[in-house]
């Protein structure tokens, strides 16, 4: 930064500091976009996840003593808020801290329950299993957390990984995190594998001593099995040739990353009990039946049965929902005494007969009770019988069984359009009609809709997290996709077979899952109310996590409320926040000092805009010939960024003056049209618009009637120094709205290379180290948005609004929004 | 010195000291991380300079700009450590940065003719030239006579290890810690700070009567190799005079230290944790007329070293834990094998003198 | 064995004049261009198993070639030049399909070994490298 001669030393030191500071503060926006993204592929405990929260902690306390030189020591009690915090995160991390596995490899036989951490909880439960039952578990072995972190290491992938999985948490736009998820999963398919790692599977399979047969792969994942089941997320590959046992290791690791688990990773902040792969190889049972067991029948209330699911050869087709089971209910107390059988099977269909002998039944609910009390709770167990009649179990976890459905009487208001089926998840839903069907994109679903679909199929996943209810044709109650909707909590009814003809696209039903019927049109208001809150603010079960709330939430929105101040911070976010914004107070306030000091008052920028800038040039902002003019025009602000945005803020299209067409008027657009006809100073409502400009410098706060504008930008030829901040909040609507039009911001900013992070109706984008002609696009680009967004919220009345009006502002049709 | 401390200490009477001591403590070490960008940035250039690259100019000017930007942070640190007394250093960066401009300017005039340099090869010896030239560090306060930006960095570093060492003096003046070591006295006087506790409010005093009850694993690495180095023991044992005094204090995984022996100091920093790219050690060491030899063994440690004269230092970073332990150790016997008198007198040779040091140490 | 088709844009003439001999000697067939209008011409005509091109040029942005090639030819294996320390761009890159990308500046030998994993991903063992050029 040139300074001119003009700014007396003490000055030059605080435009130095507050430059200094702006620099810090986007640097630790960044250290917690890397630490969001962390917690999606890291555990807390790991050293490099410790480290980078450490890095963050001290860089915090070190922006709180800027803001402390800067403002001369006015907000000293930030330091030990920063204290308490750093004391907590600290605190935290050292409980969390663990042992991290040591062992590439370990035989199942040499596995137990307590070793989940390093073997993942398929194949810790499974070596538990192998001690109770050793005939009953194949000789196979597990590739353990540690050889996922050799893998992930020696191929220098935690950088890359980690960059894209920042700013995931805002997916407003699917396709970017389908995008992102499967680079990520590219760069470990085409990574090698290690020799330590190829090596130990080569042993694995001698010790074994199953090197001619085929193998199946499977991940293992920690938490998989564990309180948090992720069903169906992870890959699996079956008949797999001991030579291609390298591939398939890199197949299911890339599958952590699949789109679903992505997705599911980001709606339950699931990776704060997440783990890294760990990979499990068994020889391949030669199957004659297989399926899946339950100790006790799920939602039958009776503790007597168990529920067992079996086909004719391998099980896995039954499980991905592709092909119908036997369903077979036996006797808990006398094994061997079917109580129920239908078949489901092709070939047991067929020949009338399941694919299960009373001999078979009654090994199974023997091998299931003696596993249930071993492990102290009903199991749901994935089994095989071999051609020689042996039973094998392929892996066990504890059931999940839905809450007791609460037996309340639904109003018989009129007769159901469809019912029938088997209850998923107990509740009630309303919403809008979206057929799910062949080539589909489950991209379109409109949020909160009451999807019926002909097949559940795990792929919706993806969706769960923002849809009210389902129902489907087919579907298999002890499949992936009723897992998952357990998971996400959402009412379903499989095997409700008239439903599909029965509705269209877009009509409003309510879905009564507990007693499995559908309706015509809005029976409980409240319940639609709750659901669509629900989808627009989903409570992520990481966001209770402590690190969360530690560092990442943010809780000071409001600059104006009264509990803006040091005391109320109560995150990392929180105290970078009012750092930031008290710095760029305190400048203000030296601005005014100056201007005393010199008996000269800031210069005014006068324009079409009606913003009545007043402008402090912090060196080389403006052109020599004009700094001692009182009033400048913009062609005398020579500053590269300055000129960029104005750029933006005066594109053909955007009007800084007229009313809006809007017809919903109200107060806040009464205020809002007052403002526009250019009347008055803006300074008197609210408070005061402030322009800083040095050469390559711009830092622009805004306050417009409701809204609270604020951008800092540095655009020069050095790419590593360039970045651009914005942050926007507030308007006169409600919050809804307000919220809606946030949206729009969010939507427009990733789409355009910004980094976003939205609370509320805050949203706060950075774009770092692009080139000076990318950061004066995202500068002007940021101009076009304030003139556009200004009185968005009086127009947004949908997420379909904030769809259609973020393509016509990327198409450039700024004349909408006039 | 008017600073920040001062007034902070006035104002906040009964804070614990150890809040300001973290304080320091980091922003120092933030310096120190800048510091070690530098030598980073100035092995990649010598590196790339090596004829093997497609080079091209937008690597010396991103370069370029990167050694500006590390620098402009440090002297900002060293600004906020030293109550702005080196503000001057910022005017000494910008006339460096106008000869890496006038260089960049002049760039199209380089020739390229055949058998000769190419530009870009050129422009980066030259532009290494004034971004990492090394220079005398005789006149430490002169700023006129940095003439590199690496030599601006150096002699920040050198001004903010002295502003540590003022911090860290005060706390020569209180009681020494009684056992050390197997509960022997400690060789020299000694207090040690556990900022982990300062900063759990309620823990009470961070000054610590046990050292190994630090919970910062490099601090308690550093101080077992200190008290028990074999070095104290000899012909020379014991000549340890009252003027010696180690302040020393951790939080996790950090450490800092300061060696106060007559008018001088010398100074450790050390990050030490299970991710390598966090790790750091560094030391600063008044060698007098050995420094010879302590430059070869550091070397011989893979520390990078600079400094002329009797005042040494040492940077290594990002090695894996066990490796950044074993180089705390090294520096903490050092320390004690600087402190006692050479045992050859004045005839000693750098050869022996590095050979006795690993002697004893291996 | 399959000789590898390779494309490089540069707008910079010296990392064409200075790679193409190097990829030469590896038995790959190497076209160079520094107009990125004329690259995509070209690729038109003839499809290349690797794409190199650098992310900054005049006319057309790297990441625009990638993204013309992707849906076309979904089997060239495309590599971006990146500047130095550009971490957002290679996301970017990533992110919208490119195999790998390599930072500015580098040496011959380093984006031959990028090649030569990028030929492995193609199904071509041994392609491009050292060793299986011994014959």
């Amino acid at each position: 930064m040139n300074t001119t001669d003009s700014i007396p030393d003490f000055l030059r030191q605080k435009y130095r500091g507050l430059r200094h500071l702006l620099g810090a503060n986007t640097e630790v926006l960044e250290m917690m976009a890397d630490v969001e993204a962390d917690l999606l592929h890291l555990m807390p405990g790991e050293c490099r996840f410790r480290e980078s929260v450490i890095a963050l902690l001290e860089r915090t306390l070190l922006l709180v003593e800027d803001l402390d030189l800067l403002s001369d020591g006015r907000y000293r009690e930030l330091f030990r808020v920063q204290g308490r915090i750093e004391a907590d995160v600290r605190n935290s991390l050292h409980t969390t801290e663990r042992q991290e596995a040591q062992n590439i490899s370990l035989s199942l036989e040499d596995v137990d329950v307590q070793m989940a951490a390093e073997t993942g909880g398929k194949a810790a439960n499974l070596g538990e299993v192998s001690k109770l039952l050793p005939e009953a578990v194949p000789p196979g072995f597990v590739i353990t957390t540690a050889a996922y972190r050799l893998f992930i290491q020696e191929n220098n992938l935690n950088d890359r990984i980690r960059g894209l999985l920042r700013d995931l948490s805002l997916i407003s736009d699917p396709h970017l995190l389908k995008n992102r998820a499967e680079a990520i999963r590219d760069l470990i398919r085409n990574s090698p594998v290690p020799a330590g790692i190829a090596d130990a599977i080569i042993e694995g399979v001698a010790r074994a001593g199953a090197a001619g047969r085929l193998w199946a792969v499977r991940s293992s994942a920690w938490g998989e099995d564990g309180q948090w089941s992720h069903a169906g997320q992870f890959d699996s590959f079956l008949h797999v040739p001991v030579a291609k046992l390298p591939d398939a290791y890199r197949g299911v690791l890339s599958s952590r990353y699949s789109d679903r688990a992505v997705q599911y990773r980001i709606h339950t902040g699931s990776a704060e009990i997440d783990a890294p792969m760990a990979v499990l190889f068994m020889p391949m049972v030669r199957a004659r039946s297989a399926g899946v067991l339950y100790t006790r029948e799920p939602g039958g209330g009776s503790s007597e049965k168990m529920l067992i699911n079996s086909v004719h050869g391998l099980a896995e087709n039954m499980v991905q929902g592709r092909m119908n089971a036997d369903l077979i209910l036996a006797s808990r107390r006398e094994p061997g005494l079917i109580l129920e059988q239908h078949p489901g099977d092709a070939a047991s269909v067929a020949s009338g007969e399941v694919s299960l002998s009373p001999a078979d039944v009654r090994g199974l609910v023997e091998l299931g009770l003696k596993t249930e009390k071993h492990f102290g709770r009903p199991q749901d167990i994935e089994w095989a019988i071999d051609q020689e009649g042996k039973t094998v179990i392929l892996q066990t976890r504890e059931l999940r069984l839905a809450e007791g459905a609460r037996q309340t009487t639904s109003h018989e208001i009129s007769a159901p359009l469809a019912s029938g089926g088997t209850t998923i998840f107990a509740g009630r839903a309303v919403g809008e009609v979206w057929i799910m069907g062949q080539g589909r994109d489950l991209d379109s679903i409109p949020e909160a809709a009451v999807v019926i679909a002909d097949q559940a199929t795990p792929e919706l996943g993806l969706v769960l997290s923002r849809i009210a209810g389902l129902v489907a044709t087919f579907g298999n109650p002890a499949g992936h996709a009723a897992t998952l909707i357990r998971e996400f909590a959402v009412p379903s009814v499989f095997g409700m077979t008239n439903a599909i003809k029965a509705v269209g696209d877009g009509r409003l039903v309510s879905l009564d899952a507990t007693h499995r019927a559908l309706y015509d049109g809005v029976l409980w208001p409240d319940v639609q109310e709750r659901v669509r809150r629900r989808v627009r603010n989903p409570v992520r079960a990481g966001s209770a996590g402590f690190l969360n709330e530690r560092i990442l939430a943010l809780n000071l929105v409001d600059p104006q409320a009264v509990s803006f101040r040091p005391k109320s911070c109560r995150s990392i976010h929180d105290i970078v926040r009012f750092v930031h914004e008290k710095a760029v107070g305190t400048m203000f306030q030296l601005g005014d000092q100056q201007s005393r000091h010199f008996g000269r008052s800031a210069a005014v920028l006068k324009s079409g805009v009606p913003l009545n800038l007043l402008v402090l040039n912090l060196g080389g902002g403006i052109s020599s010939s004009a700094r001692e003019k009182d009033v400048l025009s913009p062609a005398d602000i020579t500053s590269l960024a300055f000129q960029a945005l104005w750029r933006g803020m005066t594109s053909p299209g955007i009007r800084w003056t007229g009313r809006t067409r809007v017809s919903a008027a109200g107060f806040a657009s009464v205020i809002a049209g007052a403002l526009t006809e250019g009347t008055g100073p803006s300074r008197g409502l609210g408070s005061n618009n402030y322009l800083m400009v040095a050469d390559d410098y711009v830092c622009l706060n805004a306050r417009l009637a409701y809204h609270f504008t604020m951008i800092d930008a540095m655009v020069g030829d050095a790419a590593e120094n360039n970045y651009v901040n914005f942050r926007f909040r507030g308007g006169g609507a409600g919050a809804d709205r307000r919220a809606l039009r946030a949206q729009f911001l969010t939507k427009v900013l990733l789409r355009s290379s910004f980094g976003v992070n939205r609370q509320g109706d805050l949203v706060t984008a950075w774009m770092r180290r692009y080139p000076r002609e990318a950061s004066g696009q995202g500068l002007a680009l940021i101009g076009k948005l304030m003139g556009c967004a200004r009185q968005l919220d009086m127009m947004l009345n949908s997420s379909n609004d904030v769809k259609e009006y973020a393509e016509k502002f990327l198409q450039g049709d700024y004349e909408a929004f006039a | 010195m008017k600073s920040w401390l001062s007034k902070f200490l006035r104002k906040e009477s009964g804070t614990d000291p150890s809040q300001v001591v973290r304080l320091r403590t980091v922003r120092f070490r933030h310096l120190l991380r800048h510091y070690g960008q530098m030598v980073a940035l100035c092995v990649d250039a010598a590196e790339k300079q090596s004829g093997e690259y497609i080079l091209d100019k937008a690597y010396v000017l991103s370069l370029t700009d990167k050694a500006f930007e590390t620098v402009q942070d440090m002297i900002y640190d060293l600004n906020v450590l030293a109550g702005q007394r080196y503000a001057g250093l910022y005017d000494s960066a910008d006339s460096i940065r106008q000869k890496a401009t006038t260089l960049f300017k002049e760039e199209s005039a380089f020739s390229a003719a055949p058998g000769e340099e190419e530009p870009e090869y050129l422009l980066l010896r030259k532009i290494r030239k004034v971004l990492f030239g090394r220079e005398s560090v005789a006149r430490p306060d002169d700023d006129a006579s940095r003439t590199s930006l690496f030599g601006i960095a150096e002699s920040a570093m050198k001004s903010a290890s002295d502003s540590m060492s003022s911090l860290m003096q005060p706390f020569t003046t209180l009681p020494s810690i009684e056992k050390a070591h197997g509960g022997a006295p400690p060789p020299i006087k000694t207090s040690v700070m556990d900022l982990m506790k300062g900063l759990k409010e309620s823990e009470g005093s961070s000054l610590v009567s046990d050292p190994f009850s630090a919970d910062s694993a490099a601090a308690r690495a550093f101080l077992k190799a200190f008290f028990s180095s074999e070095f104290w023991e000899g012909p020379s044992a014991g000549t340890a005079d009252s003027n010696s005094a180690l302040v020393a204090c951790g939080l996790e995984d950090s450490m800092s230290a300061v060696l106060f022996h007559g008018e001088e100091y010398d100074l450790f920093d050390a990050f030490v944790s299970g991710a390598p790219e966090a790790n750091h050690v560094y030391c600063r060491f008044q060698s007098g007329e050995r420094g010879p030899a302590v430059s070869a063994i550091l070397e011989r440690l893979g520390f990078s070293i600079s400094g002329i004269g009797g005042e040494l230092t040492g940077w290594i970073s990002s090695q894996p834990l066990s490796e950044m332990v074993s180089r705390v150790q090294a520096v903490a016997e050092l320390a004690v094998f600087l402190l006692q008198p050479c045992p050859a007198g004045p005839s000693w040779k750098a050869e022996d003198e590095v050979n006795r040091f690993f002697h004893k140490t291996a | 064995m399959h000789t590898l088709k390779i494309l490089i844009l540069d707008d910079e003439p010296i990392v064409g004049k200075y790679l193409q001999p190097a990829l030469m000697k590896h038995e790959m067939e190497v076209e160079t261009f520094q107009d990125p209008d004329q690259a995509l011409a070209r690729m038109n005509e003839t499809q290349f198993d690797v794409v190199v091109t650098d992310i900054r040029m005049k006319g057309m942005d790297g990441l625009r070639v990638l993204e013309w090639i992707r849906p076309r030819f979904p089997r060239t294996k495309v590599i971006v030049i990146t500047g130095y320390g550009s971490r957002e761009v290679e996301r970017d890159a990533l992110s919208k399909g490119a195999f790998a990308f390599i930072t500015k500046p580098f040496k011959p030998r380093d984006l031959q070994l990028v090649i030569q994993k990028a030929a492995q991903a193609l199904g071509y063992p041994g392609s491009g490298s050292a060793e299986g050029t011994g014959l």
